[in-house]
């Protein structure tokens, strides 16, 4: 039973801002992401949940019960962090075993603890084998075990699959859910990798520069992105420069990139006002000449596997769009061709266009 | 350069780290290798440099000199590493510098081409600063890149360069190395364990698993047909399901998987146990008359670009994934036709020891 609150929470380092009045809930049993770019505050939020770093202003709850100046013993979260640090010296039973001996318990006892942590984990048959004869991932899962043993319901998770293979994190990550929901965790797990956030989370919160921009359900951030900062970073967007002709209710007519045709989108904007018109490349659809709003030729096509990035340059501006496909679509499409292209009202974002410039608003430094 | 490598084999006393190993190149082509991790790819490229000495009777060609025998420095290559290795008392420019001059390459020309590189890479305005005055390792390993490229080499070769970076940084990175690599006719062979980075850059992927070449492909035929079960799994989510073959007509055969039936090509004999394969975005939403199939939603999950639905039938548990605006409009409870073209299904030999054998990653 673990609800987390950060209330106004503000740290800096050596006079370096890094967290900036962060407010956020976590409720009981929920799986929390946080995602951002590197240096954006992620690992310093769960170091001050876990009491590893005490904030600098701002308050820490557990349970609706104050723990800032509680101690990291205290509180007593586990943790998982990227590199799995287990005790070379003991064999994976006796690690699990370990948070177990400062508790008293009798010696069975917390064999049987162990020996079950290890069932659910799968490793059950390899109790005796030491952490070097087992894989990356088996010492990840060990890790999962040891940091559980101690009983506390409250796991926090600093990028824990970031040193496994690609493929091995999918089914990680699904697992790790798994696990947290059977038995009933509140998870905080670090992740710069929006497409686990999106694949496991309850809710995503995405960071920038200390600030939590937005906290949502993956649906909600994904659709409903509040700056075009959070759409571009969760998976990506085209962007399109123009300004408001007109307006009638909350329809508003766009001139972008000075091609030929208005576009129309929600929003209420007023007329002249300069706006940014961001359409992902999954909400965009692909039609041979005419059947399209806007017209471009195809410049490259990329395969993912389970669907295909094509690039077109738009006719007038000679701007680069991409656009995503299924596989068999993409065949109809090859490059050179002429294409028009066309999407839904509400698949489109507006946004003010960014006062400190484009770049410094949407860029993800390199 | 076009590289062929010609049975190579690699033992430590008892532990084979690669066996028998063919690989061909071509000149300009982008060629990544994948695998997952102790799979060998990283000591076939070692193999490839000159730095691992691979066991007698195997051999190298680059552009068909063999160069079996030659050291690292003589065999005319490109190297970008996992871990940026620049010089840490030069400038960036130095670094870039450091192999022209080296190479005594005549000074007018030698300028050309670093001027060349600093503006193919975009890295100019780092020109003057040591590593350490450079925050972004993404920048850093932009700069070894082009340190190796500086070397004139026409054959690069990349060893999980991208590893050490975020995710979002990597995306762009990966695109913006093989533009880079295919503007200046280069040869390049990337390896990593990143299987999605693969498919993105890759005219040519080389699949290894356990010190063995398992398959060679573009990555829609190996993602879409593979002819080995393991690259089915590896590259991606997949449906694999167990069953026998029931009927058979020249290439025509249909397997039973519990009550299920599946009609596809193959020409394993009748009574044989198989493994049915399709990919999640191969099931389609209507009925065709034959391979059609009636289950219940029992999962959802938005994913972004894409949903996932999971649906079951009987027993079995299929996955389907569909772009957000192709998805159908369905809901956990709902019940649902689908179908999966017969061109869409592979009918693979059930492996010995069973899938999850096959599927083993660690």
């Amino acid at each position: 039973m673990v609800k987390i609150q950060l209330v106004r929470v503000s740290k800096s380092f050596n006079g370096n801002p890094v967290l900036n009045n962060i407010r956020l809930t976590i409720e009981e049993g929920e799986y929390f992401c946080l995602v951002g770019p590197s240096g954006s505050g992620k690992t310093t939020t769960l170091k001050i949940i876990a009491g590893l770093y005490s904030p600098d202003v701002g308050r820490v709850l557990f349970d609706d019960k104050d723990v800032t100046d509680v101690s990291s013993w205290e509180r007593g979260a586990a943790m998982m962090f990227q590199n799995p640090t287990l005790f070379r010296q003991m064999n994976i039973l006796e690690n699990v075993m370990f948070p177990l001996k400062e508790k008293n318990l009798p010696k069975d006892k917390s064999l049987e603890i162990a020996m079950n942590l290890l069932k659910k984990i799968h490793l059950e048959d390899r109790a005796d084998a030491y952490p070097d004869e087992l894989s990356g991932g088996m010492q990840q899962r060990v890790a999962l075990a040891r940091a559980l043993a101690s009983g506390s319901k409250l796991l926090l998770l600093d990028e824990p699959l970031g040193a496994l293979d690609a493929r091995l994190r999918l089914e990680l990550r699904e697992e790790l859910r798994r696990f947290a929901k059977e038995n009933m965790l509140t998870v905080v797990h670090v992740t710069q990798d929006q497409d686990e956030a999106m694949a496991i989370a309850d809710r995503i919160g995405l960071l920038k520069e200390g600030r939590l921009i937005q906290v949502g359900c993956p649906y909600d951030i994904y659709q409903n992105p509040e700056t075009p900062f959070v759409m571009n970073f969760i998976e990506g967007t085209n962007f399109l420069e123009g300004y408001v002709e007109d307006r009638k209710g909350d329809v508003m007519e766009l001139m972008v990139e000075n091609v030929y045709h208005r576009i129309k989108a929600y929003g209420n904007f007023k007329v002249g006002n300069r706006v940014l018109l961001c359409i992902r490349p999954s909400s965009i659809r692909l039609h041979k000449r005419k059947g399209g709003l806007l017209f471009a030729r195809v410049t490259k096509k990329n395969s993912m596997g389970s669907y295909v990035v094509v690039e077109a340059t738009l006719f007038g501006p000679n701007k680069p769009i991409l656009i995503e496909t299924s596989y068999k679509d993409s065949l109809n499409y090859k490059v050179n061709d002429i294409v028009s292209l066309s999407f839904d009202i509400n698949d489109m974002k507006v946004f003010h266009y960014p006062l400190l410039g484009f770049t410094k608003e949407v860029e993800v430094v390199i | 350069m076009k590289l062929k490598v010609e049975n190579v084999s690699k033992t430590y006393g008892k532990v084979i780290a690669l066996k028998d190993i063919n690989l061909e190149v071509k000149e300009g082509e982008y060629v990544v290798i994948v695998g997952p991790s102790g799979c060998g790819k990283s000591t076939l490229l070692k193999v490839i440099m000159g730095i691992i000495k691979q066991d007698e009777g195997g051999r190298i060609f680059i552009d068909d000199k063999d160069v079996s025998h030659l050291p690292p420095e003589d065999r005319d290559l490109g190297f970008v590493f996992q871990n940026v290795l620049l010089f840490p008392h030069m400038t960036a420019f130095e670094n870039i510098a450091y192999s022209p001059i080296v190479k005594d390459l005549n000074p007018q020309l030698r300028s050309r081409l670093i001027e060349e590189l600093f503006l193919f890479g975009k890295v100019d305005p780092w020109r003057n600063r040591y590593p350490e005055q450079i925050s972004s390792r993404g920048i850093q390993q932009k700069i070894a890149l082009m340190r190796a490229l500086a070397t004139g080499s026409k054959l690069l070769l990349l060893d999980e360069p991208l590893c050490s970076l975020d995710s979002r940084v990597r995306i762009s990175l990966r695109q913006e190395v093989k533009k880079i690599v295919k503007q200046l006719q280069i040869t390049a062979i990337h390896v990593t364990h990143d299987q999605e980075e693969a498919m993105s850059v890759a005219d040519k992927i080389v699949i290894m698993q356990k010190g063995s070449i398992v398959e060679i492909g573009s990555p829609e035929e190996l993602y879409y047909r593979p002819k080995n079960i393991f690259t089915a799994y590896f590259l991606g989510k997949g449906n694999f399901v167990p069953g026998k073959v029931v009927r058979r007509k020249y290439k025509e055969s249909a397997v039973k998987c519990g009550e299920l039936v599946f009609e596809s090509y193959s020409r394993f004999e009748l009574g044989s146990d198989v493994v049915v394969f399709f990919r999640p975005e191969s099931i389609i939403f209507e009925k065709k008359g034959y391979n059609d199939f009636t289950g219940e939603v029992i999962g959802k999950r938005f994913l972004g670009r894409q949903i996932e639905l999971l649906i079951k039938l009987g027993e079995t548990i299929f996955t389907s994934r569909a772009l957000r605006i192709d998805a159908p409009n369905l809901d956990v409870g709902d019940t649902v036709d689908f179908h999966v073209g017969e061109e869409d299904i592979l009918i693979f030999k059930f492996p010995e020891g069973g899938l999850e054998s096959a599927f083993k990653l660690e």
